[in-house]
């Protein structure tokens, strides 16, 4: 008996080990579930340092519920300071992503949530498209809706956004993405325009696709709808953009996503002609323009080739994009890389088709390569359980990771990293949504998850903060390229991204055994670049952009003609 | 090919997979990769690359330990890339070393070429085990031979093979997918009758499965393989000479090739109708359809009394010289078989079976495809039998010293695998330029424009297919194909192999053949494969087969098979996996190397893939390639002194 017992105590640590991530939700204070009629849109969530104080704290968009800002206290704990920071919403609005930008340019970071409709008035019941919203840091912990005073006026079936310095006037600019082109709430004789009945036939039969937004930051002072650079793109059920730079050309492209793109417009890349204020729409000579049901996109260089590749979330496994560079067509490896699963077992050992949503690329591991992690989902209210998914980069092929701890059974939509213990690892955050049918024999209700890292190894990492001065205070956009041997390694600093929601600006690294960085360049939106040499492992450097002058007219032709 | 029931038993079964005491370390490997292969998919042009590449590996690792035999990477220039090696003295047993350095170059190419396989898992089960069973350090990783350690020289070599051929035209670094080609038609949709559209009934047409179970027994719903290996061409050759090579342009790219037996008949002729040539190659295919029923009654002796000794050279690819070739209606070719057995000088002794047997059992066993070590692996297992045969000398080309086991395996699979590279490289340069369609999507295609035989009938069109009593007919009101409502009426017919709709169970049912609905005709194959999913012309089973014919026949001295006879045996009721049969025990039996290769390519008219068209050019292609590359490599074992 007494064997028995000890056995049974060690079994499971013995057998199999510790799990990658830890679910730390219930002794980190938060507590949160996104609410919306039904579960196609977002909810979204955002990494950032709302007030400076050097830990990165969550906004999470609430549906038709509350908005949260979870401030992190800096001790493994956050406390939820929505009404105090004015963020609270004293009507319905329902919110779906959200991203997050020093809009002003004033050293405090702005949130910018996309929005699918609102009560029209406190008191009724009636729903209408409704505005995008900006909400201003004051610097001072607290926040004021400006949408208005910025130009965010125009009513929208909104589902994400995302900043880019696409002009690379320091200034960071905004694309919006919309999924129906109007939406008519309470106005059907038979309510069929009710969110909780969309299905295949209603989304693609009774409603007109969105147009995309961009706007073009005006020195801080207000955004100027610039929508016809869109031109090109197409209109989708738009489900998100990356600003993106696939090329190495040091301006940011756009990579945009949509549903139902097998009849209706596919995922598109629009190439930034920088200096020119234009994008050209070059998906089907690069073979990206995927028709898919595309809800996230993930970026990363996951074979360290130095150039971005793309996963993109599907119902079934989305593809695996890799960028060749050098103007050469993308391939999708989904099939040979091994992240091609397209069922996986679920809650009561039901098969689930994969339905995924959030795309992240991490090193969760600090091994040298970014693995893969997809916050998985079901369609709510049709609800039967999906794990979330970690990849795990093996070198040439990733492999599921069974123990990684974050398949739990949660309607789970956005996803981000980032490190809210400062430890040098990246912690996952996952939103949840809240299920519209009973759960009690499906496994529950689950609501969103903070996953702390836990893997035990003796990596080195490092990690980068950019604080730019010319270009956007955080460098969104950036390219970070450090040398270490014989290894080149890039990041980009995430604008916003998947699913409806943005990771964290500091940039990441997983070193392995490297013992020194022997170089580190970043690439500001733009072009400009700044060295270093020699740094230390295990740290967090913030790097400030160097000032430089802009060189007068008569200076840039003694410099053409290398007159001195 | 379905090993389970073969008297010469390799091991299917990872758990029983077991290495014989009796093989040579090189043979040891071979087994290993072979097995990694039927783990794999079934992708022939890849592993003719492996099976080449580490045959290499195994043989610059023997040969830096000999006197006469030069290396074939090491210090050499291959195609603008010099392999650096210093000689070095490696202290002790030679014959120790060898096998050292050997193990530990097939160890490191085998990972390093199987890790991205979707039977990885499995496979490294086996590639592991054998390491350890020799008693070699897979933590030991030093490429620093100069010391006199032979594993890192095998470390070495492997590492010098992999950074060459990354490089190779391959696109190894992207999993060997395409990069540029893109098939013209939409696909077919299998489970739909007939065929929807062809945008150009002379190119290649994807298959669309409903349901299709990859190599790891993975369901995957909904499946559009891309075709294999359409700018295989690109990848650089052991033996073929690239002065020959002539760039051929399609599409807006460019195709290398170096043997062009010019275009297959195309669909329309100058009149702008339907072409008989076309017409009479893929009919041709479902006639022969109608000769895979065991109780026909059709008898044949199938022994090398009977068949065999068959010439291959023509002089054009017209149907009247076709025709003198195959026939076309009782099935097989014109060969006239052998008086006697040149080796025991009796005659062969007579086996009599029902046709629809043979013809069904050597379908299968020259099938190649899933599970399989596919065609280049195929001829790997049969160069094993012969080695390891009891009446065969091991002499090189029949001549001198009985020389040992290591050296001859050594040798032989470096000559076969560069053969085979080569045979892929060719055949698909042409697969991917000619993008010519198969038998499945051109018959479908012509029956549904209706019959071009008489235009004063019903059905008629000048792109229709041509009747020919007996076997394409229409169907006619009362035909018992004619529907409920009639609806089939002035359909096309085939008379042919009835399909898998005939096929419950496997165990219990045979399809049979009878008549059937035009737009219902399969080729004789796995229902979840149907047909390999690359174009057919030219064959690469008749490349691959004649070419490795050809390097047996030089390697071993003889054409004959030793003791004049090779044969394999196909078990009743268990031989065949997607209908019950043969009907009886069939021993297939071949006199000559090049009687194996002649059946390997008649099978494949039998299987429904491939017309007469695409088989002969590929293997006089395979001739030419198979004596080249044997000449060509076997300068290596001499070069020395």
């Amino acid at each position: 008996m007494r064997l028995f017992l000890f056995l049974h105590f060690f079994l499971p640590t013995l057998f199999f080990g510790q799990d990658s991530f830890s679910d730390v939700t219930l002794n980190s204070g938060i507590d949160n579930i996104y609410d919306v009629y039904q579960g196609l849109f977002g909810g979204g969530v955002v990494a950032f340092d709302y007030n400076n104080d050097g830990y990165e704290d969550l906004f999470i968009t609430g549906g038709q519920g509350q908005d949260v800002l979870y401030k992190n206290n800096g001790d493994g704990t956050f406390t939820d300071v929505t009404k105090q920071s004015g963020l609270f919403k004293d009507k319905i609005i329902v919110t779906t992503g959200v991203s997050s930008a020093d809009v002003n340019k004033d050293g405090h970071v702005d949130l910018f949530l996309t929005t699918i409709a609102s009560q029209v008035e406190k008191s009724k019941k009636n729903k209408t498209l409704s505005p995008n919203l900006l909400y201003i840091n004051n610097g001072d912990g607290t926040f004021s809706d400006q949408s208005s005073k910025f130009g965010i006026v125009k009513n929208n079936f909104s589902t994400s956004s995302s900043f880019g310095d696409i002009n690379a006037d320091g200034f960071p600019d905004l694309f919006v993405s919309n999924y129906f082109k109007n939406f008519y709430f309470e106005e059907s004789p038979f309510n069929t325009h009710n969110l909780a009945i969309l299905n295949h036939y209603s989304i693609n039969e009774e409603y007109e696709t969105g147009d995309d937004e961009i706007y073009i930051n005006i020195e801080g002072k207000y955004f100027k709808n610039a929508s016809d650079l869109l031109i090109d793109a197409g209109k989708g059920y738009g489900f998100g953009g990356v600003f993106t730079d696939f090329d190495n050309d040091n301006d940011l492209d756009l990579f945009i996503i949509n549903d139902f793109g097998e009849t209706s417009e596919s995922n598109r890349l629009l190439v930034n002609q920088y200096p020119e204020l234009r994008f050209e729409n070059k998906s089907r000579e690069l073979k990206i323009n995927f028709g898919l049901k595309s809800m996230g996109v993930g970026v990363g260089d996951y074979n360290n080739d130095t150039f971005l590749d793309y996963h993109v979330t599907n119902i079934f496994a989305g593809p695996f994009i890799v960028n060749r560079g050098n103007g050469l067509p993308f391939i999708n490896l989904m099939n040979n890389v091994g992240t091609g699963v397209n069922k996986i077992i679920s809650y009561d050992n039901y098969e689930a088709v994969i339905i995924g949503w959030g795309s992240i690329f991490l090193d969760y591991d600090n091994d040298t390569d970014l693995d893969l992690f997809n916050s998985n989902g079901p369609i709510n209210p049709l609800v039967n359980p999906i794990p979330n998914i970690l990849f795990e980069n093996k070198g040439r092929v990733f492999e599921l990771n069974e123990n990684s701890g974050v398949m739990d059974y949660g309607i789970a939509r956005g996803s981000v990293h980032f490190d809210y213990d400062n430890d040098g690892d990246q912690d996952i955050f996952v939103v949840n949504q809240r299920p519209v049918n009973d759960m009690t024999h499906r496994g529950g209700v689950v609501g969103s998850k903070l996953y702390r890292n836990d893997s035990k190894n003796n990596n080195n990492w490092l990690k980068i903060k950019l604080k730019g001065n010319q270009s956007t205070s955080r460098g969104l956009g950036s390219r970070i390229r450090i040398v270490c041997d014989n290894l080149n390694m890039i990041r980009e600093v995430d604008g916003g991204s998947s699913h409806a929601s943005q990771n964290t600006s500091i940039v990441h690294f997983g070193l392995g055994e490297n013992k020194k960085i022997d170089s580190l360049i970043v690439s500001w939106p733009g072009g400009k670049k700044q060295y270093l040499t020699n740094i230390e492992p295990n740290q967090l450097i913030q790097i400030d952009e160097l000032y430089v002058e802009e060189p007068s007219f008569l200076d840039s032709i003694k410099k053409y003609f290398n007159w001195n | 090919m379905n090993y389970k029931v073969l008297f010469f038993l390799t091991f299917l079964c990872v758990s029983n997979f077991t290495f014989s005491q009796n093989h040579s370390v090189a043979r040891k490997w071979n087994e290993v990769l072979l097995q990694s292969i039927r783990n794999d998919l079934a992708r022939p042009t890849v592993h003719a690359r492996n099976l080449f590449h580490i045959s290499a590996a195994m043989y610059d690792a023997w040969a830096v330990f000999e006197d006469k035999s030069d290396t074939f990477f090491l210090n050499k220039e291959n195609h603008g890339v010099y392999i650096p090696y210093s000689n070095t003295t490696f202290p002790g047993d030679i014959i120790k070393n060898q096998e050292e350095a050997i193990s530990y170059a097939a160890y490191r190419l085998l990972i390093h070429r199987y890790e991205i396989s979707p039977g990885y898992k499995k496979s490294r089960v086996i590639i592991d085990s054998l390491f350890e069973k020799l008693g070699y350090d897979k933590n030991f990783l030093s490429l620093d031979y100069k010391k006199g350690n032979p594993a890192a020289l095998g470390n070495y070599i492997a590492k010098k093979i992999i950074d060459f051929s990354w490089e190779d035209g391959s696109n190894e670094k992207y999993f060997y997918t395409n990069l540029f080609y893109e098939p013209i038609n939409k696909a077919l949709i299998l489970k739909n009758p007939g065929i929807k559209e062809l945008d150009d009934p002379n190119r290649w047409q994807p298959l669309a499965f409903e349901k299709f179970i990859d190599q790891s027994g993975n369901e995957l719903a909904g499946s559009v393989p891309e075709f294999l290996g359409p700018e295989w061409g690109q990848v650089l050759p052991f033996s073929l000479d690239k002065k020959k090579i002539k760039i051929l342009k399609r599409d807006g790219y460019e195709y290398p090739i170096y043997f062009d037996p010019g275009a297959p008949p195309e669909f329309l002729n100058s009149n702008k109708e339907l072409n008989v040539e076309y017409f009479w190659n893929h009919s041709f295919v479902s006639i022969w359809g109608s000769h895979l029923d065991p109780n026909d009654g059709v008898l044949w002796d199938i022994s090398p009394n009977s068949i065999g000794n068959q010439n291959i050279n023509y002089s054009s690819l017209k149907i009247e010289t076709l025709n003198k070739k195959y026939n076309r209606d009782n099935g097989g070719d014109n060969s006239s078989g052998y008086k006697l057995n040149p080796i025991t000088k009796l005659p062969y002794k007579k086996q009599i079976v029902p046709r629809g047997d043979y013809t069904r059992v050597i379908a299968e066993f020259w099938a190649d495809g899933p599970d399989s070590e596919t065609p280049p692996g195929h001829w790997f297992t049969i160069l094993n039998y012969v080695s390891y045969h009891d009446l065969f000398k091991r002499k090189f080309e029949g001549k001198g010293n009985l020389i040992n086991q290591l050296e001859w395996d050594i040798k032989a699979y470096f000559l076969l695998g560069g053969a085979m590279h080569d045979a892929a490289i060719a055949a698909w340069g042409l697969k991917g330029y000619y993008d010519y369609i198969r038998p499945i999507s051109a018959l479908r295609y012509m029956a549904k424009n209706g019959q071009s035989s008489d235009n004063n009938f019903n059905s008629y069109s000048p792109l229709g297919i041509k009747l020919i009593d007996g076997y394409i007919e229409i169907v006619k009101k009362g035909d018992p194909l004619s529907g409920k409502n009639g609806e089939n009426i002035g359909k096309i017919k085939f008379y042919s192999w009835r399909g898998h709709k005939y096929i419950n169970n496997p165990k219990n049912d045979y399809a049979g053949v009878g008549w059937i609905l035009a737009e219902n005709w399969f080729p004789y194959q796995r229902p979840t494969f149907v047909t390999p999913n690359f174009s057919g012309y030219v064959s690469g089973h008749s490349t691959f087969s004649r070419a490795a014919a050809e390097v047996l026949t030089l390697l071993t001295g003889s054409d004959f098979f030793p003791g004049g006879l090779g044969e394999f045996v196909a078990k009743k009721n268990q031989f065949l996996v997607f209908e019950k049969g043969p009907s009886q025990d069939i021993k297939i039996q071949w006199a000559t190397y090049r009687d194996a290769s002649n059946q390997c390519s008649l099978s494949r008219i039998w299987g429904g893939i491939h017309p007469p068209v695409d088989d002969l050019p590929g293997r006089i292609i395979g001739e030419k390639i198979g004596i080249n590359a044997y000449n060509f490599g076997r300068k290596y074992f001499s070069l020395k002194n």
